[in-house]
Formats: structure tokens, sequence, C-alpha cells
């Protein structure tokens, strides 16, 4: 239920004006309607609790203007009058519309649509927003957990278990993956495809470089340039050396922030 | 060109604005669009007022003076217009209601009167604004005055004009009295054997 104040000082406008309303609007209550300037500023002075006011311009008494610059009025105004000479101050004014008289009945649901889908329009995709916002708060925190801290590595006598931030890089060779550690030892990854081990690593530390070979960004000593589109990188103290492939060495730059 | 002539020019002129203001225009068109909505016999009346109205501004452009039958007239179709915007506010009365002389007057003398009446005072339904006019051996057109409490800036221009060419026709000039209450300007006749 809209709660809609009119302030207009024609009789025969206002009626139109109500005629209009009730074609258009099904659940609504006309709170007002003043005539005079005086009215309209002793009226809401006390009245906060309006959705709409219509508003005609010029009163007997006075411009509206008068008031609508002095009292805050949180509510949408939709202007009705003759002449849009105070197009200006009707936007200052929380105007939303400009209905020059004498207007159509199509004319004027095209002004109570627009005061329908602002009024619904903000807080709808506020919510919408704030719903965004936690989904990519928890998908984020949930990325992070799953990011592991450490593989478990199973040989034939043991499951042992290889610290990330120890793997330098890993390499895959035959459908079998390698990751190599700062001491330069090989284990043998349980995944068989890079797909699988990238699941559980942090994008912004490791790095496909090419097909087969995946670095760490901690263990980069240097890079170099090998040929026209592709890097060779040294990593843990330049005990390995690896290239990039022509297809990831741009996205590899951009990784590195150079 | 003489100057009643430019006094008529000059207060033609304004008359014409005020016909041609949009606010006066485009407010009066929205009234009759709810007329023709609410009752077509009203609408219609409307509209052959609103038509008067501008066809008096066209056929007394080339005349100096008019009957004050047809300035009556005049002023009536104007009072009809604003009393379906402004229903009970203001009333208008003329004495005698039939008027017998034949006497000149200056176009829109009693139109711009009631005008300014209905202008500068704020009718309500518990208060109205009476407007008389009184013919007898001059016209006086009086009101009773309900202050606005905020008050529009005019210049009263229509009323220095309005003198202007009373003073010019030679005769006597027109009196204006304003007091607490009401507000009066009476208007003499015109000898009507004088050519101007």
């Amino acid at each position: 239920m809209y709660e809609i104040l009119i302030i207009e000082d024609e009789a025969p406008a206002r009626k139109k004006l109500n005629r209009y309303i009730k074609q258009t609007c099904n659940s609504y209550k006309i709170v007002g309607e003043l005539e005079t300037v005086a009215e309209a500023k002793s009226f809401l002075k006390q009245t906060q609790e309006i959705d709409l006011i219509f508003s005609d311009i010029e009163l007997r008494d006075g411009n509206v203007f008068e008031f609508y610059k002095d009292l805050s009025i949180n509510c949408p105004i939709i202007f009705a009058t003759a002449y849009n000479e105070f197009l200006m101050n009707a936007f200052e004014a929380n105007g939303i519309d400009y209905l020059l008289k004498p207007y159509s009945i199509e004319r004027f649901s095209n002004a109570w649509d627009k005061f329908i889908r602002l009024k619904g329009g903000p807080s709808v995709n506020y919510n919408e927003l704030i719903g965004t916002i936690n989904r990519l708060l928890r998908d984020s925190q949930e990325n992070s957990i799953e990011y592991k801290e450490q593989f478990a590595i199973k040989t034939h006598k043991e499951i042992y278990f290889l610290k990330v931030e120890d793997i330098v890089c890993f390499q895959a060779d035959n459908g079998i993956i390698f990751a190599f550690d700062k001491k330069n030892k090989r284990h043998i990854m349980p995944q068989t495809v890079f797909k699988d081990i990238e699941l559980f690593l942090d994008p912004k530390k490791f790095f496909r470089i090419n097909r087969s070979e995946s670095v760490q960004r901690k263990f980069i000593d240097k890079i170099e340039r090998y040929t026209k589109n592709t890097v060779s990188i040294y990593l843990n103290s330049k005990s390995k050396i690896v290239r990039t492939s022509q297809n990831n060495t741009g996205e590899f730059n951009v990784w590195l922030g150079i | 060109m003489n100057a009643y002539d430019k006094a008529l020019a000059s207060s033609k002129i304004q008359q014409l604005k005020a016909q041609l203001n949009p606010h006066f225009l485009f407010n009066n068109l929205n009234t009759l669009d709810q007329l023709i909505e609410e009752d077509k016999d009203k609408a219609s009346h409307f509209l052959h007022h609103f038509s008067e109205l501008y066809r008096y501004s066209l056929i007394t452009s080339e005349k100096k003076l008019v009957s004050l039958k047809e300035e009556i007239q005049f002023t009536k179709s104007y009072f009809k217009l604003m009393e379906e915007k402004y229903s009970g506010y203001y009333s208008l009365e003329i004495n005698p209601e039939n008027i017998e002389s034949e006497a000149l007057v200056p176009p829109f003398c009693l139109q711009v009167l009631v005008e300014n009446a209905i202008e500068h005072n704020l009718g309500l339904i518990e208060n109205p604004v009476h407007i008389h006019i009184s013919i007898s051996e001059n016209i006086q057109v009086t009101n009773n005055k309900i202050t606005k409490q905020h008050k529009k800036a005019t210049g009263g221009r229509a009323l220095k004009n309005l003198s202007t060419q009373f003073a010019l026709l030679g005769n006597e000039n027109i009196v204006i009295e304003d007091n607490d209450t009401h507000f009066k300007v009476t208007l003499p006749f015109i000898n009507k054997t004088e050519d101007v």
C-alpha cells in the first residue's frame, strides 16, 4: 500500500490525478490533498511516512520550492505542471519525473512505473549485491581451506608427508608426476594429471609454465630469455632449470608481475 | 502613435502575454481534459469560454474602445474558467446584471481587475473572495482582501496601465482605494462624444 500526497491548487487537476492513480495503482491511500504552500509546509513538517508526492509547482500562494529546499523530504516526487521552467529545481528536490499538463494516462503510468522501479530497484539490487559478496567470500574461504599444506606420498613401505612449501616444482614424465623438493629430491605424486594437483595448490604460489611443468614462485631465482617467446627459469639456487612454453610465457610474465 | 495608443498597446501586449503564458494555457487545457471525462456539457462550456477569451483579444486588437457590454461578457467568460478551478473560493457579482448602457471602455479594463483580485487574494471555501462590479454613475470593482502568507512578487503593472489609459482618455482618473479589508477601483465613464 502506497501512501500518496497530492499538492495541487486546481480542483480539476486534483480530480484528474486521483482518477489516474486509481487506474494505475491497486493499493494506495491518498494521505492528503493540499492546495497551498502554507498547508503543504505544515503538513510535511509533521508527516514523514509518505511513499510518493504528486506536486504542482506554482500554487496560489507561492512556489513549492520554497519548502522543498528547506524541509528535507525523503520520498520521491513526481511533478505535474504546465511548463518545464523549474526542471532543474525539480531534480534537486527528489524529483523522479516531470509530467507536463495536460498529460495522458500513458505518460502518467510511465511515471508511475518509474516510481515502482526506483522503489523496488535499489533494495533488491542491494540484497543481491550482499548475497554475491557473501558467496564470493565463502567461496574464497572454502578454496583457501582446500589448499593443501602437504601431500601424502605413498611408497610400497610407508606413507609420508611432503610439505607444499618445500616443493620447488612439479614435472610430468610418462604419465607420472614428480614433485621436486628443495633438496632436489624426487617424489612420486599420487595424482597422475596436473589438474588434480592444481586443485590443491594456491594459484598465487604455483604456475604451470608448460604442459608438463609447474613451478613455485618463491623458488624462482632468476629468469632469462631463451628464445624470442620463451624464458628459462632458474630455480632453487639454480639447481634446476626449466623453460616456459610459447603459449604460457605471456601469462607467466603477468603472473610474476613483470 | 499618440500616448493613448501606446498605453493601449502596452495593455494589449500584456493581455496577450497573459493568455499565451504557458501556465495559463496548459493549466486550462488540463482542466478541460478532466472535464471531458467528468461531464461533457461542462467541458463544452469551458471550451466555449476559453475560446471567447482568445477571440476577444483578436477582435479588440483593432479597437481602442469596446462596449461595456462586451467587456462584461468577456470578464464573465474569464471568471467561468477560474471558477472551474477554484470553485467556491471566489465569487463574481455584477450589478445591475443586465446593462442597458451603451458606454465604451478600454478593452480588458474589468477583466484585469477581476484577475488581480483572484491573483492577489487567497480565497478559501470558508472565507471566499467576493468580487463585486457595480455600474451606476461610474464603474466600481470591489473585493474583500485575504492576504497571502507568501506574496508573489508582482509589479502592479496592470493597474498602472489602466490608470494611464484612463488619464489619457481625458476625463477623470481612476480611483484606487486600498484599506485593511477591501480593495476598490473606481473607473469613470468615458465621454462618448470625445474622439479617441
